[in-house]
């Protein structure tokens, strides 16, 4: 499984009511029911799946689909 | 279970028609995957019921339990921590650990727990409450080195167990064992520092699991296991009977049968709360006999009923041993240490739980020691508990007399069999409501019901509950038969009634509706009646008594039902 598809599974789990084609697209700004509480519920879903933590000073800045996987790209995933 | 497999099952409905379970989560810190964890376990529990699980407010437990008072639940879970006994005791508030504070959070975690104490009592009035106390350790405010102990923690430790004594007592609340998370959640492990910093939410995934599964199963607890069956070779004793002799057998550390005796010891416990024991053993009746009268076993022959020595296939012992219990399969245990003779019962009755008994394994055997007191456990042990098997072996001799044909007429007559009824609803009635819940064969539509759905019938308005005890000069039975139904002008309409299988062929259930008929005037009965795959006792009875034959109204009008009726001999004392 690609990280892609990884982090889609995370995304499509936790944000299960948002249509399939717009889970790449889906960000927080944008998406209705994108509130604190699925932030952090994406957040221990992300870090399960990956078997990592995620630096607390990062997290302000993991705010749609797109950023999240540029981050776990760049931690080498 | 991984969080994300608990969103999954979270996301799952049943049909647009299934029943609403409704739980309350309870905490003080954010419920997060609590609330998701414990929606999945009560939905694998009730795959075909809705799940809404609802929490209250962040930081306000106390708030959060006298707000549920107020409110129908299926059962309400509490989850309590240190922090919510005094912030001070939790990471997320800078209100100081100064050695000059520690005597005042004391005196505050005293009057919170007090509060609590008093608002789970009021809530468990209403509804089944699961609790769980404090599972994070206590942060280091004392002044000594965190490996060594102190004043202020056992100070603290002390109110808690009175606190939780003190609930336990009660009978009402149902606590979560500490000792059983210890095993399945390391103390160390289970603090998420990060997690509960930023976001108000203490925990590791991994316990929150834990956390969620124990506690689920603590709330939806309530038909443990009824009757062991039991072989004898390597199981209940060490070594083979037949082969060395009665005085050979052996279940203590000099004969290496320790093991043995630790399972004899917990039958011997499990029967005295109630636990039906048989022994199903391949093996010559008479060297089974003399092993029996050793002084030294820890279960005694009185104890078992009934005992199935013979050469015949063990399935044979099992349906006549469950024919004399009467009661279903799946409410019992069969243990073996045969892989084969496990098959052949397990083959014959699927529904049995067949467990092999792990001879040369003191750990294997040690677990199972542990699952047998999970299967059979209860939360209370009722009056009734004690009286189980005497009543048994009561009902089989009565069946017997019946069946050669002899004058149970007569035999009723001089049994001076008295009855005890009462029209009380209040204090809760935990035996009546058991009654319900596990009776099949005398039972008028086979309706479960969680306890909050049966206070809710019982608080109805014009709403009765008819609870029957039974003794006679042979013994009591105790409390076995319950009606629950409502008065509608000169009617009454049934829509709950059981009676233990033990009861059977005594005439109780006639008395029971002429006095019915007498107490509230009424000139019919109708009984809300639905067959079921096990109701058919009473199905032969109603056929005996309703007017045009069985429908699922089924009406009994008081002046046929008295030449239906026959000769009854009973002493009936009626209390509301």
């Amino acid at each position: 499984m690609t990280t892609y598809d990884r982090l889609f599974e995370c995304f499509a789990t936790v944000l299960h009511t948002t249509p399939k084609d717009q889970i790449p697209l889906v960000d927080m700004e944008t998406a209705e029911l994108w509130d604190s509480v699925t932030s952090v519920m994406l957040l221990f879903a992300i870090e399960e799946a990956f078997d990592m933590e995620v630096d607390p000073d990062d997290l302000e800045s993991l705010t749609s689909f797109k950023k999240v996987l540029v981050y776990l790209e760049a931690k080498g995933f | 279970m991984k969080l994300m497999e608990a969103l999954r099952i979270c996301q799952q409905n049943p049909s647009d028609t299934s029943e609403n379970y409704r739980y309350a989560l309870l905490c003080g810190c954010e419920p997060l995957h609590l609330k998701t964890f414990l929606t999945a376990y009560l939905k694998q529990k009730y795959p075909n019921h809705f799940i809404q699980t609802e929490t209250g407010l962040y930081g306000d437990l106390l708030g959060n339990i006298q707000r549920a008072t107020n409110q129908e639940w299926n059962g309400v879970c509490v989850l309590l921590e240190w922090a919510d006994c005094d912030p001070r005791l939790g990471i997320r508030q800078l209100g100081g650990w100064q050695p000059a504070h520690l005597a005042d959070i004391l005196n505050s975690v005293r009057s919170v727990l007090g509060r609590l104490q008093e608002a789970l009592l009021a809530l468990a009035q209403k509804t089944a409450v699961a609790l769980s106390l404090p599972t994070l350790a206590l942060p280091p405010a004392a002044y000594t080195p965190t490996f060594q102990h102190n004043e202020f923690e056992l100070g603290l430790q002390g109110l808690l167990n009175d606190f939780a004594t003190h609930l336990v007592q009660s009978g009402s609340v149902r606590l979560l064992n500490p000792a059983v998370l210890d095993r399945l959640s390391a103390p160390a492990t289970r603090r998420d520092v990060k997690s509960e910093v930023l976001f108000g939410f203490p925990y590791q995934m991994a316990h929150v699991d834990t956390l969620c599964e124990q506690i689920a199963l603590l709330i939806t607890h309530s038909n443990p296991k009824r009757g062991i069956i039991t072989d004898l070779d390597n199981t209940f004793w060490k070594g083979i009977v037949g082969e060395v002799g009665a005085n050979s057998v052996s279940w203590d550390m000099d004969g290496q049968g320790q093991i043995h005796g630790l399972y004899q010891q917990l039958l011997s416990s499990l029967a005295s709360a109630g636990v039906l024991i048989a022994v199903a053993s391949k093996n010559d009746s008479d060297v089974v006999k003399e092993a029996f009268q050793r002084e030294d076993l820890l279960l005694k022959a009185e104890q078992i009923f009934p005992m199935e020595v013979h050469w015949n296939a063990k399935s044979e012992s099992v349906g006549r041993i469950l024919k004399a219990w009467n009661i279903g399969a799946d409410s019992v245990v069969f243990l073996d240490d045969s892989p084969m003779e496990l098959d052949e019962v397990k083959t014959k009755y699927p529904a049995i739980e067949c467990l092999a008994f792990p001879t040369n394994d003191y750990s294997a055997a040690y677990a199972l020691l542990i699952q047998l007191r999970d299967l059979f456990g209860k939360s209370i042990l009722s009056a009734e508990d004690s009286l189980r098997l005497q009543s048994i072996r009561q009902a089989q001799e009565l069946s017997a007399l019946t069946e050669s044909g002899s004058d149970l007429s007569a035999f009723l007559k001089e049994a001076n069999a008295e009855l005890q009824i009462s029209f009380a609803k209040e204090p809760f009635d935990t035996r009546a409501y058991e009654l319900v819940n596990k009776t099949n064969q005398f039972n008028l539509n086979g309706e479960r019901y969680t306890q909050a759905e049966w206070k809710q019938r019982l608080d109805a308005p014009s709403s009765f509950l008819m609870t029957v005890s039974y003794a006679d000069k042979y013994g009591s039975l105790g409390k076995i038969a319950v009606l629950q139904g409502r008065k509608d002008l000169n009617n009454l309409i049934i829509n709950t009634w059981v009676m233990s299988c033990r009861a059977f062929t005594r005439h109780i259930e006639f008395k029971t509706l002429e006095v019915l008929f007498h107490t509230f005037q009424a000139e019919r009965i109708y009984l809300e009646y639905t067959p079921t795959e096990r109701n058919r006792p009473f199905q032969s009875f109603l056929n005996g008594v309703v007017e045009r034959g069985l429908t699922s109204l089924g009406e009994i009008l008081s002046t046929s039902f008295q030449q239906r009726c026959p000769s009854l001999h009973f002493n009936v004392k009626v209390s509301v």
